[in-house]
């Protein structure tokens, strides 16, 4: 079959009302629920998945793909507003989005992160049609020692949220890939800091972390200072973002975009290391590098490109490999089961047409994103002039909802606590967080695939340098870390002189 | 606090960790079976590697403060309510408008007779005065407040449930906040646990705690 013929097939199964209505709503599901902090793009789309068994397979399927193209912006939202991501996509917003918002432009942020939202939407979804099965082929041949050196490089980019000291950052993310040892060993299954606790044989839960570190802290700083904030224009302003805006970070936008597609269509890396890589390299690049952090609109182009990037990427490994990649798609590849579809490489000859309607109805889901992110914004954006002192009690009780339904588990709510003083003591010290975070994630896959390896190598360490993708990814970590180090000497020098 | 106190302090604070690690916590803590062949595949490995550049970056951080012998950025404490002064010295303007917006109104003076002399910017002088006085012995207060409503609520959330200890949550936090809008603290108080309980038990599916006494349909 022609990809033509195919196109025809994939057209002649979406054009109906019923199916753009199911696309229309999973889009305005995911934005509202990505928007609430603690409920998540995951859980919007799982919370949503019982909903489709009634329905066509691709009706139901394009509405979970709804969800979360539209949770994944919506995380955005308070995350620029209120400094608590939606979602953990958006922890890399936070970094100039909420900093924009205490200079009153909150609008203007949040009108930055639709307009890169869709192009990396768009950018992503194409690069799903037109790279499918050639990044499907080469993310196929990862093994541990290429996952390994891939991880080691991304943790690289800790030097780029680090703030003003790389130490400071260092010492972050060391805290985060201890907490990250936490649990089960994963070759002989013995215990790591459990403390006997059963709670804590499955490591510490990651949403719990994650609000813990960036959303209690802002309240215990309030209860320190409740009049701190008074003074600080925290109004969303009358600024809009222009064209010149989108214009001037559309380099940007579409290296963020790129790196969502790469990262995305790696299984289990995620949209949000892509986010803060695609931050990283934005900031490393600009010519407004002295801004990043302090609301720098590009900042937030840059993160909102990552992570969207991320979200067609990802189906790559599902539709062609049948390989979910992130937690959102395993969701997903659930619908297909339930449907009686099983994808992989067999689905793109037994059902191409589902295949290319699904094609087609991403793409239109970056218009209708685009249309409902439009709307969202100017309904959320009132978060923000809700009283700081009745918000911020609302935003705990939110969180204590939020992180308990994740697992039903009151311990994870006591997790959330903890962090939240840590995150406050950290905030105290000018510690950056978000190093920690991202240490938090990578931490288990960079300890597991190493061990991994060495397990395939009987402890030999040269498998780390196997073949030409670890020779590539310790060829960029290599040039990186001497690319931070020249950058550390020149400022001294500069601050010397 | 300056740039060299604080990374002096926190290399310290890191070489103690890492050495409590190291002797005590990882020892204790970790358990690893004796017939690990190889010392890279143990249990213990990853944590010893990490505790390892911890101290590391704690003696770097020691290391920055030694060299950095001026210091005299101040990087804790005084700088968001130095921000506030300057906020309210240079913009004076906004700070009205944020305030009458938020926090005070005019028509929340106790006093009736006030309320139509009392400029914005009187309202707004008491609390911007205490904005940039440094919150002190009150400051360390609030927060041993919240520490114990924290801790009350782990123990309250199985027992009372979730919705009744959250809406205990909600008043006592607004009340810490010293609020200046008690009965929309209040609604609110009420009406967002109730609505959060709603979607969670009745549309998301989650079972949330209902407690010993008061049950919800």
């Amino acid at each position: 079959m022609s990809f033509l013929d195919s196109l025809q097939a994939g057209l002649s199964l979406v054009a109906s009302f019923e199916v753009f209505l199911a696309l229309f709503a999973g889009v305005c599901i995911g934005v509202v629920g990505g928007a609430i902090p603690g409920l998540s793009a995951t859980m919007a789309v799982a919370l949503t998945l019982p909903f489709t068994f009634a329905m066509e397979p691709i009706t139901g399927i394009l509405l979970l793909l709804g969800v979360y193209k539209g949770g994944i912006f919506g995380g955005s939202i308070p995350a620029i507003l209120i400094k608590t991501p939606g979602t953990p996509a958006s922890s890399a917003t936070i970094l100039d989005g909420f900093p924009m918002a205490e200079k009153g432009e909150a609008g203007r942020a949040l009108g930055m992160a639709l307009w890169a939202s869709c192009t990396a939407d768009l950018i992503s979804n194409l690069a799903l049609i037109l790279f499918a099965g050639w990044l499907a082929s080469f993310a196929l041949k990862f093994g541990p020692p290429e996952f390994f050196a891939l991880i080691l490089f991304s943790l690289t980019i800790i030097a780029g949220v680090s703030g003003d000291s790389l130490l400071r950052g260092a010492l972050s993310a060391l805290m985060g890939l201890l907490l990250a040892t936490v649990g089960l060993d994963l070759v002989y299954g013995t215990n790591r800091f459990t403390f006997e606790n059963p709670n804590m044989m499955g490591g510490l839960n990651f949403i719990a972390v994650l609000i813990g570190l960036f959303a209690i802290p802002e309240i215990i700083a309030m209860a320190w200072n409740p009049v701190a904030h008074l003074g600080k224009a925290r109004q969303l302003g009358e600024s809009k973002v222009t064209f010149a805006d989108y214009r001037r970070s559309f380099k940007s936008i579409f290296r963020g975009s790129l790196i969502g597609v790469f990262l995305g269509s790696i299984p289990g890396i995620g949209a949000a290391p892509s986010a803060f890589l695609s931050y990283s390299e934005a900031r490393r690049k600009s010519p407004n590098k002295e801004n990043f952090g302090k609301g720098e609109i590009e900042g937030v182009a840059a993160s909102e490109a990552g992570n969207n990037g991320v979200a067609g990427a990802t189906l790559i490994p599902l539709l062609a490999l049948g390989v979910p990649g992130d937690v959102i798609t395993a969701i997903i590849i659930g619908a297909f089961m339930v449907h009686g579809l099983q994808p992989g490489p067999m689905m793109f000859l037994m059902n191409v047409d589902i295949i290319y309607g699904l094609f087609i109805g991403l793409i239109v889901s970056s218009v209708f994103l685009f249309f409902v992110g439009s709307v969202a914004i100017k309904g959320f954006k009132y978060v923000a002039d809700v009283p700081k002192r009745i918000l911020m009690p609302a935003v705990l009780v939110l969180c204590i909802y939020g992180v308990f339904a994740v697992n039903n588990n009151i311990f994870d709510v006591g997790v959330m606590f903890a962090m939240g003083w840590l995150g406050y003591l950290m905030m105290r010290y000018s510690i950056p967080a978000a190093p920690f975070l991202i240490a938090f994630i990578l931490g288990p896959l960079l300890e597991d695939n190493f061990r991994q390896a060495m397990l395939m190598s009987g402890s030999n360490p040269l498998i780390l340098f196997r073949g030409p993708i670890t020779w590539f990814f310790w060829l960029a970590t290599v040039v990186t870390v001497f690319a931070i180090t020249r950058s550390l000497v020149s400022n001294k020098a500069k601050t010397i002189s | 606090m300056s740039t060299r106190s604080v990374q002096l302090q926190l290399g310290i604070a890191a070489c103690f960790i890492a050495l409590f690690l190291i002797f005590i916590g990882i020892p204790q803590a970790v358990s690893s079976p004796s017939n690990v062949k190889n010392i890279v595949l143990a249990p213990t490995f990853w944590p010893y590697l990490l505790s390892g550049i911890t101290g590391l970056t704690g003696l770097g951080l020691i290391g920055a403060a030694w060299r950095d012998k001026s210091g005299s950025e101040n990087l804790i404490e005084e700088r968001p309510n130095a921000e506030v002064l300057n906020a309210e010295m240079l913009n004076a303007d906004l700070l009205i408008e944020d305030v009458s917006v938020e926090d005070v109104t005019i028509e929340d003076s106790p006093n009736p007779d006030l309320r139509n002399e009392v400029t914005p910017a009187d309202a707004v002088s008491t609390e911007a005065e205490e904005a940039i006085t440094p919150p002190g012995v009150q400051g360390w207060l609030r927060l041993a407040a919240l520490a114990v409503i924290m801790i009350i609520t782990m123990y309250a959330l199985p027992r009372l449930g979730m919705v009744w200890t959250t809406m205990l949550v909600f008043i006592t936090t607004a009340t810490l906040f010293r609020t200046r809008h008690p009965l929309i603290a209040l609604l609110c108080a009420v009406l967002i646990p109730l609505l959060l309980y709603l979607f969670f038990a009745h549309v998301a599916g989650v079972g949330i705690p209902q407690g010993n006494y008061i049950r919800l349909p």
